[in-house]
Parts: structure tokens; sequence; C-alpha cells
């Protein structure tokens, strides 16, 4: 259902109001250095824009280090979760990555108890050079929409919360997708892609790439981790889910050393794999909702649209 | 249904040292995890980490036998461990082997080195429940001290259960003919020749080193296995076992959850798998 | 290894700022606890007693090796420690001391007058040139928990696990401003170890690689990403071997 009651100013801080009574607030805060990030923001203010933070919402949906047991005396117990949080000024393209993590981790006990426990407040963004979203690649998760002087509920939670706000008329029209943005996209085939294993684009990637990671810690659809232990002093141990990366030395590899994808060209030509077509139950979907930050993170200019465009050129050459 | 990365708590039952760095270990779970052949566990220890392992024993639903190598960090750990000692398991992933297409056809097992681990838990499950025709076990090893359930097997073969064949890398002297033992030097695929089998109703399952896949899965399809009865299961860094952490990931399809065990017709559109 | 607490365990210290020791004292909440578990036996920051356990159970080594009589005494505690434990950039590659180049006769000379030219040293050396080494903890010097750490899995019979990966990687789960990027500054982040929780960086001082040299590390592009920058072959050599980067 869509509302439209003309959202007035005092609304904003009835939803602030709202929101924050029982949730941790959490809005897009830019830095003194000039760096974006996801902060807590007690009683606000509630953010004029949404923005791209470095790392996006999976900060707080897949947290970098989550501990997911504890281990004492011959026992295991499940590590407890973290309370309702709501976050205010999410993009368009983000709410449609949370959509792709909802799928992936959809049999995830912990993911699942932390989806429960969110809130997401979408608002319209300022597109920049390196913005490529696409409303059609994938469905929108999210519980509110605002924009100015309108709201849309996205979800049940977020039609009652409105309600509760006394925003209870419908808005008309579609959400205020940025337009213009898909041009650059390229749309790469599997077969494509297939066909072009053995292209020097991938070579001359690889030479530059210097397999720091930053693009998949900073994309709002990778999600790969890895399993640590930290023991104490008392005898106690927690296990943490912290993120992997697929460009690290090791994520092929298995015990004994042996590496199924050795090589930064074998690991670049993964995470396109991954990013454009998907794993699992998910094949098929390309997971890049065309935000940029992996352009922008890359200290050597590493562009996968870049590869994919020279991929289709090279095709048959 | 959502999955936990909450392991249950095991006891370590027994430990017997089967051959050099390679112990047999005998879990018993608080809570019995039922297995199928081919299929694996996440064995944690708390403070160390954890890896992935299929079982070799089955009969006894209450246990859980693997055999493990030692090999990196974590089985290093697991090697310090003493009887009665606390560890964590997870599981049963994957698939398994398809155990139902064994029935009423000749079976032929082809193992490398500890590859031998999870095709014993389908020799068993052939053995004792299902009904193919015949069963050829063909094991390949580094030198006849490696070759694990050696005994056992050659007793196997001596009651005309199975028929066996070994082959080692290299031999100061050879199990003979006199044992009632078939074994020769050189690779395991070359003991596929003159075997007495039929190739268009048999069912092969293949466990072993990469190497073993590069060479033997095509060579079945080549004498005459129809490619979707030929098995293979396959070896990656698993580390969740419900399809998430991406780092089994081969051909766009997680191992731990569509695998560990393929037929030939799937690999072959799976690159990179073997 | 299966240990009983209290662990016998020592500290050696040879060529070195004993900084490192210094660090697993900084644990000041963790120090009661640990000497629950742990009985120590030699720790030269902390008392000039020498321990004489005729069996240790784990040794922690600190420095880099420079003499026959330090070779002498590392060899002496390998023989009676279950397991030996290099700490810190010294004793892990030879740390800053390795940087020392060119005739060594006339440095020692040069320093210490005289005498210098009677005593026998060597360029300074990491501790696997001599010993098996089981574990490694580095940097310079190492994070405070991470020494306990590597106690705490000791005592599980086992050794921490921690990511093979570069510092970068902390630097973006820190949202940091990257100092590559925007500064084009020397940074050696992307090929150095990451477990420093990117500390340098985060408080805008570029990464010196003091943690080591990540596996598989992409050394030409990043000395291509220097000279871009402006940096002489030189100084991109004299950063690079600081702790041992340099091929």
């Amino acid at each position: 259902m869509i509302f439209g009651d003309p959202l007035e100013h005092t609304l904003r801080e009835k939803l602030l109001s709202s929101l924050g009574q029982a949730r941790n607030l959490w809005a897009p805060c830019l830095g003194k250095d000039g760096i974006c990030r996801l902060q807590t923001i007690g009683a606000g203010p509630f953010p004029a824009l949404a923005q791209p933070t470095m790392i996006p919402l999976k900060k707080l949906l897949l947290p970098y280090r989550e501990t997911v047991w504890r281990y004492q005396s011959g026992r295991f117990r499940a590590a407890e979760m973290t309370g309702p949080f709501a976050v205010v000024g999410v993009t368009l393209c983000e709410l449609q990555a949370v959509w792709y993590l909802d799928q992936v981790f959809a049999a995830d006990e912990s993911y699942q108890t932390r989806r429960a426990n969110r809130f997401l407040v979408g608002m319209p963004c300022e597109p920049d050079s390196n913005c490529r979203c696409d409303q059609a690649l994938m469905p929108l998760a999210g519980d509110i929409f605002i924009d100015q002087e309108q709201a849309w509920a996205l979800s049940t939670a977020g039609e009652a919360v409105l309600h509760a706000c006394g925003c209870t008329s419908q808005a008309e029209g579609p959400l205020p997708w940025p337009v213009g943005m898909t041009a650059q996209r390229p749309a790469i085939t599997p077969e494509q892609y297939a066909a072009a294993s053995d292209a020097p684009v991938w070579a001359e990637a690889a030479s530059h790439c210097l397999s720091c990671g930053a693009c998949s810690a900073v994309c709002p659809t990778c999600y790969c981790f890895d399993m640590l232990d930290d023991a104490a002093l008392d005898g106690t141990v927690s296990r943490s889910r912290i993120w992997d990366n697929c460009f690290f030395a090791e994520h092929g590899k298995v015990a004994g050393g042996y590496d199924f994808r050795p090589g930064r060209a074998a690991r670049l030509r993964f995470r396109m794999e991954h990013k454009f077509f998907g794993f699992g139950s998910l094949r098929g979907q390309n997971s890049c909702v065309g935000c940029g930050r992996c352009r922008k993170a890359c200290p050597v200019d590493i562009d996968l649209d870049q590869i994919a465009a020279r991929l289709k050129g090279e095709e048959g050459s | 249904m959502t999955c936990s990365l909450l392991p249950v708590p095991a006891i370590i039952e027994a430990i017997k040292p089967m051959v050099v760095d390679n112990h047999l270990f005998v879990f018993r779970p608080e809570q019995p995890i039922e297995l199928s052949p081919g299929q694996f566990v996440e064995i944690s220890i708390p403070g160390v980490g954890g890896f992935p392992v299929s079982a070799c024993d089955l009969v006894d639903e209450e246990l859980l036998s693997c055999c493990i190598r030692r090999v990196g960090r974590v089985t290093e750990a697991l090697y310090q461990l003493e009887v009665g000692d606390t560890i964590g398991l997870r599981g049963p992933f994957g698939n398994g082997f398809p155990l139902e297409m064994f029935d009423g056809r000749e079976a032929l097992l082809i193992a490398g080195g500890l590859g031998m681990a999870p095709l014993r838990a389908l020799l068993q499950a052939l053995l004792n429940d299902l009904h193919p025709d015949k069963i050829i076990l063909l094991y390949g090893s580094r030198e006849p001290g490696a070759l694990l359930f050696r005994e056992e097997l050659i007793a196997l073969a001596r009651r005309g259960r199975i028929e066996l064949r070994f082959s080692v890398d290299f031999a100061e002297t050879l199990p003979g003919p006199a044992a009632g033992v078939f074994c020769r030097i050189g690779l395991v695929n070359e003991l596929l020749a003159d075997l007495d089998f039929n190739p268009s109703k048999t069912v092969a399952a293949v466990c072993g080193p990469p190497a073993l896949y590069r060479c033997v899965l095509e060579e079945l399809a080549a004498i005459g296995l129809a490619p979707a009865t030929i098995f293979a299961t396959l070896e990656r860094r698993m580390r969740c076992g419900i399809g998430e952490c991406c780092h089994c990931v081969v051909g766009g399809r997680y191992l731990c959850k569509d695998g560990p065990v393929f037929s030939l017709e799937e690999l072959r559109g799976m690159v990179g798998a073997i | 290894m299966k240990f009983v607490p209290p662990i016998k365990l020592a500290w050696l210290r040879f060529t070195s700022c004993s900084g490192c020791q210094l660090t697993l004292l900084n644990n000041e909440d963790s120090l009661a606890e640990l000497a629950h578990v742990v009985e120590l036996h030699n720790f030269p920051l902390l008392s000039s007693a020498c321990g004489n356990a005729e069996a240790l159970d784990v040794a922690l080594v600190e420095g880099s090796l420079t003499s026959p009589g330090e070779v002498e005494r590392l060899l002496a505690i390998r023989r009676k420690s279950r397991l030996l434990v290099a700490v810190g950039a010294c004793a892990l590659t030879g740390g800053v001391n390795a940087m020392v180049k060119g005739e060594r006769h006339k440095a020692m000379v040069s320093i210490y007058g005289k005498a210098g030219a009677e005593w026998d040293t060597f360029p300074p050396q990491p501790i696997h040139h001599f010993v098996k080494v089981d574990g490694q903890i580095p940097g310079c010097p190492p994070e405070p928990h991470e020494l306990l750490q590597a106690i705490a899995a000791i005592l599980h019979g086992g050794w921490p696990s921690h990511q093979v990966m570069p510092v970068c990687m902390e630097c973006r789960i820190n949202e940091n401003r990257c100092l590559l990027e925007e500064d084009c500054a020397p940074c050696l982040g992307p090929i150095t170890q990451a477990g420093c929780d990117a500390l340098c960086p985060g408080l805008g001082v570029p990464c010196e690689g003091c943690r080591g040299v990540v596996p598989e590390a992409n050394r030409d592009e990043l000395y291509r990403l220097f000279i871009t920058a402006g940096l002489s072959e030189q100084e991109i050599r004299h950063r690079l071997e600081r702790f041992g980067a340099a091929l």
C-alpha cells in the first residue's frame, strides 16, 4: 500500500521519535575526513538525503565480526543478539542489496533474527558519476520510503509505523529512482563470460590487482565469510563469523595447501561470476546494484563493468 | 527451516591409529547425527577452529567414525586431544552418494589415498543394505603401508564379498597373490584394464585427490559407463556447510549443499570442478 | 599438544628493544588471570632472576640473532621447550636490526671503538634460520591481545587462527580514509599482513609493514604506484627494507 499524505516536517520528527523509542537509530553521517559512515544518531537529526556509506548496510545486517557461539566446560551456547534497530537514509540501490542478502541468508538463523529486528527507511539520493543503479534489477527490501512530501510503506511493519505517525492516505506514483543510470551497465551473458575465460583483459587486470580486498569489503552484496575462534585465558572460547574475501590467498585453499583458485586472474573471474551471475539458488540474478563503491575504493582503478565491456568486445576476436 | 552455526558437543570415544598421520576418530555426539555415505560434518575444536570431514563408518547410529589425516593447524590440534575430550559437530551436510542407483547394478568403487574413507562408508551400505550384483573396489595409495582398512578389505575379498585390486606408487615388497591380494605398482586407473564387469550396468563412485579425477572419470566414460552413473565426491574448503560462505563454490554451485557428490554429467558443465 | 595449567613459560630476549615484552605487560587487566595459568621462568623486563627449569612448555622468543653466543642460547632453549614461539618482527624477519648494511667490521669499530673489532658478530638473522619455530606472532610490536590469545589457544591445544589478509581490509572495515588513494602516500597496507586493526593508517600514518608481507603480495604494482606518486627507487627500497619487505 502507498501512503501519500503530505509529510509535514513534524511527521519526520514523529517518525524519528516513534522509531527511536524502541530502536537504536542509525543514519549515514559525513565525517570531517570526507568519509560517509553509518553511525548511531541518538535523537537525530533526520538526514536530509540518503547517502552511500563507505561500508554499506551489511555493517549491521552481517557484521564484520559476529560471535556465533561461546564455549565453556564442554557446552556450546548461542551468542546473544543485538536488539531492534532502525536505519534512516538508505539509498534505493542499497534496499535492493538488502533484498539480495535476505535471499542469500534466507535459512540463516542469526541473520533472520537480526532481520526481524531491523527497520529500514529509504530516502532519495543524489547520484554521482560512479552510480549505475537499475530499478528493474531486483525487488526492494525495507519498510518505509520517504521523499519530502510523500511516504511509501514498503512492508506491513512500515505501514504500521506510518499509521502510528498519523500518515494514513495513499500517495501516487512510483518511487523516485534516479534516471539514466543504466546506460553504462554492460549486460554480459554467462556464455560470453565463459567464452572469454582466457581473454587478455584478465591477465592485465590481475597484474594491477593488489588483492587488497577493498572492492568486496565495500560491496553491499558481497558476503563471503570465514569462522575464527578466540580463546580466553579462563578457558572460554568464542567463535566468530568474520568477513572473508575471495581475493585473499587462502580463500580457495584446502588443508594441505592445494589451491583451487590460484592466482589473481582466477580470483577476479570468481568475483565477476559471483557478482553478475550469482551462486546457488540465486544463479542468474545479477547482484551488482550499481552503487559504484568498488570503483571508488579500488586503489588501482579496476572496474568490473569495464572488464565486462572488454570481454564483450573481445568475444570471438 | 533455519540453520544455526551452533555445534552439538561430542565426546571422543576412541582414537585408533590407522596408518602414518591417519587416525580413526570415533565421536559420540550428544544427539545422534544421521549421516549418509558421502555426506559430511563440520568438526569444531574450540579455541582452534574447524574443518569438514566425511564419515567412514555409519553402522552404529550413535557414533560417528572419521578417518582424519594430520595435515593442518586444526587437525594437528585434534591429534593432541584424548579419549573423553569434547569437540563440536555440525551436520549432516551435502547430498551424499545416490544409494538407490546401486540397487541391482554393478558397483565400481575407485579410491585414491584418503579417498577410501568416504567410500568405506559407501561400501558398508552396499554390503549391508543395498543389493548390487557385484562390488569392485580399486584402491590406489602411495605404498602398501598407507592403504587404509587394508586387512578388512582383504578379508572381504577373501570371503568373495568384493573384488579388490590395490595399486601403489612404490613398494619394497608387494603383498602378492599368495596372500590373496591383487596389488601392482602404478596408477589406480591402470587397474581398470582386464576388469570383468559390464560398463553399461555399472555405477561408479570415485574419491581421491584432484589428479585422480582428471584421469579416471573420463576414462570410465570412455569404456562405456554412462556419465550420469559416474560419481565423484569433491573436496573444497567448506566452512559453513549451508551454502553461504562461498569458499566451496564451483561453476556457481555450492559444493557443500548441491554436492559434494556430482555425476560426471554434472561435472562436465562445472568449469574448474576437477 | 595438551597442556595442563599452569604452563611453564619463559621469555627469551635476543637483539631487540624489549618492546614486545612490554606489550605483554600492557595487558594490565589480564595479568592476574595470566598468573593463574602461567608459571613464569624467565622474563628479563620483570626480573633479573634467570629461570633454570629443566623443561619448558612454551618459550617466547623476542629479537634477532647476531652472535654465536646467542645461537647457543637459542639452541639450548629449543632443546628444552615443547613449543617455541617467535614474537615480533626482529624474531620473525630480523626486523629493523636487519636494515644494517655495509661492512660490519667498520660499523662495529665506529660504534664500539677498538673493542668492537674483537667481538664475534654476524648480520642480524631471524630465529627460524637456526631452530624450528612452532608459532609466530608478528608486529613491531605485536598487538597486546595477540600474546594473550596465543597463550590461551596453546592452553586449548592449538594455535590461534587468523585471517591471511592485508592491512587494507582492516582499513576498509574501519572505514578509514585510504592514504594510498587519497594522499598518494607510500602506504604498505596492500602487501602487509593484517592483525593490527590498521592502527597506523587509522591515525593517518602510512603503514610501515611491521607485520611482514602477506602471501602472494603484488609488490610490482605497489612499486608502480609509488613511482607514480613521485617516490624515487631508493626511497621505495628503503621503505620496503625497513621490515624486510624487499625481495
